[in-house]
């Protein structure tokens, strides 16, 4: 998971002031979850990148409107989920389909940290895409429960059976067996 | 405690939630005895500890590319506007300037100089500054003075001038229409001509003042009860605008939850939370929940133009009856032209003026004024709309 940029809200004011170099650090201290997001949400890399670039569009063209009583990083999940939507409406992309997998070996050297990504991000392919929705707006853009509620129209409660899921999902897929975990 | 609960409280306590320290302790007990539980904590922690999926190196430097770019368009509208503003308001000091009485009010000459250049003065400021038609609908003192002065003085020259009678006024009439055709307001208020012009493509686009309506001419009567509030519901989704089929669906079957939207289905409601939902082989159709089991059909409100489809995008529509407006960064123009953000690109087939974005073609989106006719896909809105090429 990021670390969650602790100025956000600093940043943001610049930003909406003009400072491009403002806005250029929110860009980079968040463009991995939007990434990762869509990734998760394609399967394609070439349709994360797209919609990364029409997420940081939207959020600058966005930044007069955004209501500074709200995080930013709950606003970016909203844009990049919408974004996502939006692109499978259009007829322009397909969610990657829900894969039955059994298991994902976890390297035996954790410090690998590429094959180690591999692993995860393979066993996410088993989540529900509800499950994942909810996952990613906790564990990569960092809301709590409530925040990726209101996000995602259903009750905080739902939003932790849902993370848990995912975990519970990703622990029975990911065969620790062969790594030091 | 149950593995369930244990593991419930060990993910929850990673979400940064609230937890009792007393009932986080005992479930950490719990996964250092049992193996199932200690195979999850392990699980959570190579996930916690694997990097996101890198984006290319590349990537934050082309989307900050895009984003200069955007800025750079932004500012150049921006600073278009402000021009034009700066030269609007030194035209109205010059004008203004022209104003005072000279020392010789007779001198046919230097009437005539200066009612040439206060007339200059008002076309270019009327044709440079849509927004300035409205300011000076309502003319600084010094305006009306030296108007009334020209008016005097040219009915002493009817009578002074043996045999030019009849050119001066034919030269009066001229100018009269002049100052109605740049629709600046010196005209008495029963002038429609100007007024209506300021309705249809006053700066701001807002909502028409209703009540000079009610003295203006039928057009104007028209062009107010378009403009007040839209009969046909209009959402936002996306960033597309749908607008109420008017059917609907009793049940779920066939539909799949897409999103949540923040709308209103009557007047005076307060807008909340409905599901938006897509049914198999409809793209162009979304349907929300209006209560627990009726599913209101909206329809994606397109365009048709050098044979192809445009969708028409918008900022959220906050209440019920709300017009789509211009998105979030596409700056509404401050002439009726369109200028200077947007430049005339063609006539569609309803024949509606179409705009587009100087220094750019079609594909990169079209711009539709207000005051369309009934025909049009959205008849009455009384503000700029922005449209994109369908994919």
């Amino acid at each position: 998971m990021p670390p969650l940029t602790t100025d956000d809200a600093a940043l943001l004011a610049a930003a909406r002031d003009g400072d491009l170099g403002a806005f250029e650090s929110l860009v980079r201290a968040h463009t991995g979850a939007v990434y990762a997001h869509a990734l998760r949400f394609f399967g394609d890399p070439t349709a994360a990148e797209d919609v990364a670039q029409e997420v940081w569009i939207k959020v600058y063209r966005s930044l007069s409107s955004f209501d500074e009583r709200a995080r930013f990083t709950t606003w970016l999940y909203r844009i990049t989920r919408n974004s996502c939507l939006d692109a499978v409406r259009a007829g322009k992309r397909r969610p990657v389909p829900v894969e039955v997998v059994d298991t994902v070996a976890v390297p035996g050297d954790l410090a690998d940290e590429v094959a180690l990504t591999t692993s995860v991000e393979s066993a996410m392919t088993a989540l529900q895409p509800e499950d994942r929705d909810a996952f990613s707006a906790v564990a990569l853009f960092g809301l709590t429960y409530v925040e990726a509620g209101e996000q995602l129209g259903v009750p905080a409660g739902t939003v932790k059976s849902r993370v848990f899921r995912a975990r519970r999902a990703l622990a029975h897929v990911l065969d620790l067996t062969a790594g030091g975990a | 405690m149950d593995c369930i609960q244990a593991q419930g409280l060990i993910s929850a306590a990673l979400d940064r939630e609230p937890l009792d320290a007393a009932l986080l302790e005992q479930a950490k007990a719990h996964c250092r005895t049992c193996a199932q539980c200690g195979d999850f904590v392990r699980a959570l922690t190579v996930i916690q500890r694997a990097p996101l999926p890198a984006p290319p190196a590349d990537l934050p430097d082309r989307i900050m590319a895009l984003v200069r770019a955007e800025a750079a368009a932004a500012e150049q509208a921006s600073a278009a506007v402000t021009e034009q503003a700066a030269e609007a308001q030194a035209l109205e000091a010059a004008l203004d300037e022209v104003a005072p009485v000279p020392d010789d009010e007779t001198d046919p000459t230097t009437l005539s100089a200066l009612e040439a250049a206060a007339l200059a003065a008002k076309a270019r400021l009327a044709e440079t500054s849509a927004g300035s038609r409205i300011t000076l609908s309502a003319p600084k003192p010094t305006r009306a003075q030296a108007i009334a002065w020209i008016a005097g003085v040219a009915a002493v020259l009817v009578l002074v001038v043996v045999g030019g009678a009849l050119g001066i006024m034919n030269s009066m009439n001229s100018r009269a229409a002049m100052d109605s055709q740049s629709a600046y307001n010196i005209a008495p208020a029963e002038s429609a001509s100007a007024p209506l012009e300021t309705g249809q493509y006053g700066a701001d686009a807002g909502a028409p003042d209703v009540g000079a309506a009610a003295t203006s001419s039928p057009m104007q009567d028209t062009l107010a009860a378009k403009s007040a509030t839209s009969t046909v519901l209009f959402v936002t989704y996306g960033g597309f605008v749908y607008r109420q089929a008017g059917s609907s669906k009793p049940s779920l079957v066939g539909l799949t939850q897409t999103g949540s939207l923040d709308m209103a289905f009557s007047a005076g409601a307060a807008p909340e939370m409905h599901d938006v939902y897509s049914a198999q082989g409809e793209s162009d159709a979304i349907y929300i929940a209006n209560g627990d089991k009726s599913y209101e059909r909206f329809e994606l409100v397109t365009r048709s133009y050098s044979g192809k489809t445009y969708v028409l995008n918008s900022s959220a529509i906050g209440t019920y009856g709300g017009w789509p407006t211009l998105p979030p960064g596409v700056p509404a123009p401050t002439s009726a032209d369109g200028s200077p953000v947007f430049t005339k690109d063609g006539v569609d087939g309803l024949g509606v003026t179409v705009y587009r974005m100087p220094g750019a073609n079609a594909n990169a989106g079209i711009a539709i004024g207000p005051g369309t006719p009934t025909t049009d896909p959205v008849a009455g809105d009384p503000n700029w709309t922005w449209w994109t090429e369908k994919q």
